[in-house]
């Protein structure tokens, strides 16, 4: 038979393969890959069939279905692989949930994550044709483990599958030489598992992942085990090239409770239990970032790579920051304007003898006239404004300056409550439709700025996120690029900093301008509030802080989420609430 | 020979009373030996059946509750027809009721073996057999097989014997983890 003609056969089944599910399932035609070269353009490799969740697609690759010998099983492997886009893992949030569950639950092998799920994914489906709707899967199995290399995990995973149904062992396990009643009391277990949670299928990912632990934890035997089931790894990429996936910064509440091995409620083993409870990205208070309930940000990144690894760094990195600053945007502060209205010609009238001679337009009453007889052939210009609106609020332009030096934490590894601080400032300012512009200085050394003023959050939480490590402290003289001279829209000064910025203030300068002169003189040049966001403590530096507060800079402290939340909620209080400022005439 | 699927949905059908309290004082509850020995009577199809061939009150009393109750509901697994007038059989069920039963009710809660397919089925085929019987269509090493997979008891046994192993894969696991966040702390500065 050929590629060809297998194609043709295989598309006749197509429709029925369908249907097993729903008759109202749509979803497109397979792409058929006649040659094996075909299907890795499609980027298929390994098995004979895969899924891709971000364009809703099935690639089937007609070679290698010729090479096992399956193309009897087009049915079979076309409602398995339909199962996958309708069942489990279904859509690319689901995947990610699935995937961050099963992460949960293995320490240490994370990189496993997918093949686990892939799996389990497997089995839930399988299970549902072969027992609900009468498709014999097995005999796929018995074909295409022709010729396999042996593995426990292999023998484990073959062995549950005649547990669940009903098969005489060795069916499916043939003459594998790791059988043993270890394996048949585990895929006793999973058999159990795969049946209690083929509905709530989600709930039951960490059970899944603890049974298959001990078969995937040494290197060497995760290698072997791949290798035998490399064959059937058909959704391990099924989330590529799909976009970032909202709400996974979050602990998920049931992958905890879900991490807990099957053997030990098996035995009745309760209560203290040995497997750490908190898992992983979790550290030891709980959670990190507000109510300690957040995934430590390069855990996140990690877990979102798995999904799909061609996700840009930096654009999780501002995306976990924007998820967890997002419930705590504050009202940000605007001031009201009455503004000019400006004078624009609307068309000439008649000049007469009490009208200033100065407002005669000479060229138009020339245009009139060549002759200039006063009060008859002289026109003025007549204004009209142009609007007629009393006031208006205008948001504050925002300037956030971040210390980015070796003493402030990389906010890509550990969550940085200063760098929160900046993102809910940053955004909120953003929503109100003010314009920001972001710092990070880590001086003497080097800094990082936005281009002036932008209105773009991919820019400024980019700016606010990344990570300098050098110098001590921010560098003062960075305010004078934007307040070296007093600005036309006013802007609010926000530097976020450690106590460090005190070693800056008091530094000596080659210019003769001290760095207090300049804190001080941006200030004023800046028109609006300047704010000190310190990590530190407020019995620290009080001479020092006592001098800003003079000059008319506020000082918060954030170290915690207390401080942090009191920070947000007082910046707009005081600048919202109480300060709106009449600025008539400016504009 | 009997058709495994009919006695597992007729298992799966147990009344509600059935797994009601076994205390004979109590209002409501019911009369495990009564029970029994109705059983008795059906199976061996002799209503005048002797006392001395129906398991003894006082062993009966002298189990635990879970136990009594576990016997109550295999009284209406055996009211299934295929075992009635079948005297032979008593001498299994009397097995399966005494030595059987009150073994698994160690590991198994009552309600699992109308609700656990895996339990349902083990139940059916433990019963089959303490009582000489092959489900149809299967040879008795298939059946022993299909047994042993199901074995509640097989399977405790085999965790508890690998449980020490685990212990010490969960301790490499935590030591693991423990050692990831300390990198992950000593790289990352101090926040």
């Amino acid at each position: 038979m050929t590629a060809e003609i297998l194609k043709q056969n295989w598309q006749s089944k197509w429709d029925k393969a369908r249907t097993t599910w729903s008759p109202f399932v749509k979803l497109r035609e397979p792409v058929w890959c006649l040659s094996s070269s075909e299907a890795r353009k499609e980027g298929l490799t390994g098995s004979f069939a895969m899924i891709r969740l971000s364009d809703h697609r099935i690639v089937i690759d007609l070679e290698e279905v010729l090479k096992l010998d399956v193309g009897g099983c087009a049915l079979q492997v076309l409602a398995h692989e339909i199962g996958h886009h309708i069942y489990t893992p279904a859509n690319l949030h689901d995947n990610a949930i699935l995937l961050s569950r099963i992460q949960w639950g293995l320490a240490g092998i994370e990189n496993r994550t997918a093949f686990v799920a892939n799996i389990y994914s497997d089995f839930l489906i399988n299970d549902m044709l072969q027992r609900s709707k009468g498709l014999d899967m097995a005999v796929v199995y018995q074909k295409v483990n022709k010729g396999i290399e042996f593995s426990k995990l292999w023998t484990l995973l073959m062995r549950t599958y005649e547990y669940l149904w009903r098969l005489s062992r060795g069916m499916l396990t043939g003459s594998s030489h790791f059988q043993s009643p270890s394996i048949d009391a585990d895929a006793s277990l999973l058999a159990s598992l795969i049946r209690s949670y083929s509905r709530n299928w989600l709930d039951g990912a960490g059970r899944f992942t603890a049974l298959l632990f001990p078969y995937i934890l040494e290197d060497e035997e995760y290698q072997k085990a791949r290798l035998s089931m490399l064959i059937y790894l058909d959704a391990e990429a099924a989330g590529l090239n799909g976009s970032i996936i909202a709400g996974i910064t979050e602990i998920d509440d049931e992958a905890v409770k879900g991490n807990v091995d099957p053997r030990r409620e098996a035995l009745g083993i309760r209560g203290e239990d040995k497997i750490p409870a908190n898992g992983i990205g979790i550290s030891e208070r709980g959670g990190t970032g507000p109510q300690q309930r957040y995934l430590e940000p390069g855990v996140y990144i990690d877990l979102l790579r798995k999904i799909n690894p061609v996700l840009d760094e930096q654009e999780l990195l501002n995306n976990y920051y924007r998820e967890i600053a997002l419930p705590h945007l504050v009202d940000f502060p605007v001031e009201q304007i009455n503004p000019v209205s400006y004078n624009l010609p609307e068309g000439t009238g008649n000049w007469d003898f009490g009208d200033s001679p100065d407002e005669i337009d000479w060229l138009e009453s020339a245009v009139q006239s060549p002759e200039f007889i006063p009060g008859y052939s002289t026109v003025k210009r007549v204004y009209g404004p142009d609007n007629d609106s009393s006031s208006v609020s205008s948001p504050l332009n925002v300037y956030i300056g971040v210390d980015c030096s070796g003493s402030m934490g990389n906010p890509r590894f550990t969550f940085s409550w200063p760098v929160l601080a900046a993102a809910i400032i940053g955004l909120s300012a953003l929503r109100a439709g003010a314009k920001v512009m972001a710092c990070l200085s880590g001086e003497p050394g080097s800094f990082l700025e936005s281009e002036g003023y932008s209105t773009s959050e991919k820019e400024v939480l980019t700016v606010l996120t990344s990570y300098l490590g050098t110098g001590y402290a921010y560098g003062i003289p960075r305010l004078k690029t934007p307040f070296g001279f007093p600005v036309k829209d006013k802007s609010h000064v926000i530097v976020v900093t450690d106590d460090d910025i005190f070693s800056m203030l008091s530094a000596e300068t080659k210019t003769g301008e001290s760095n207090w002169d300049i804190i001080e003189q941006s200030l004023k040049n800046a028109g609006g509030h300047g704010t000190l966001v310190l990590h530190s403590r407020p019995d620290w530096h009080r001479n020092e802080v006592k001098r800003l507060v003079q000059m008319g800079w506020e000082i918060y402290y954030v170290t915690n989420e207390k401080e942090l939340l009191d920070f947000a909620r007082s910046f707009s209080a005081a600048n919202y609430h109480s300060k709106q400022i009449k600025n008539q005439g400016h504009g | 020979m009997v058709d495994l699927y009919s006695l597992l949905s007729h298992l799966r059908s147990c009344p509600e009373v059935f797994f009601a309290g076994t205390s004979q004082f109590q209002h409501g509850s019911i009369h495990t030996y009564a029970l029994v020995a109705d059983c008795f009577r059906l199976v061996s199809g002799d209503l005048l059946l002797e006392e001395n061939a129906i398991p003894d009150k006082e062993i009966l009393s002298k189990l635990e509750e879970k136990s009594r109750t576990a016997i109550q509901v295999s009284c209406w697994f055996f009211s299934y027809e295929a075992f009635h007038r079948q005297p032979g059989l008593l001498a299994g069920i009397t097995t399966f009721m005494l030595r059987k039963l009150p073994e698994l009710a160690d590991y198994v809660d009552t309600g699992q073996w109308i609700e656990d397919e895996d339990r349902n089925e083990e139940f059916v085929r433990a019963a089959l057999d303490c009582c000489g019987i092959l489900p149809d269509g299967e040879s008795e090493i298939e059946a022993a097989d299909r047994l042993d997979a199901l074995s509640t008891i097989k399977r405790q046994q085999v965790l508890k014997e690998s449980s020490d192993a685990f212990e010490r894969m969960v301790e490499i696991r935590r030591k693991m983890a423990e050692q990831k966040a300390r990198e992950a702390a000593n790289v990352y500065g101090r926040e």
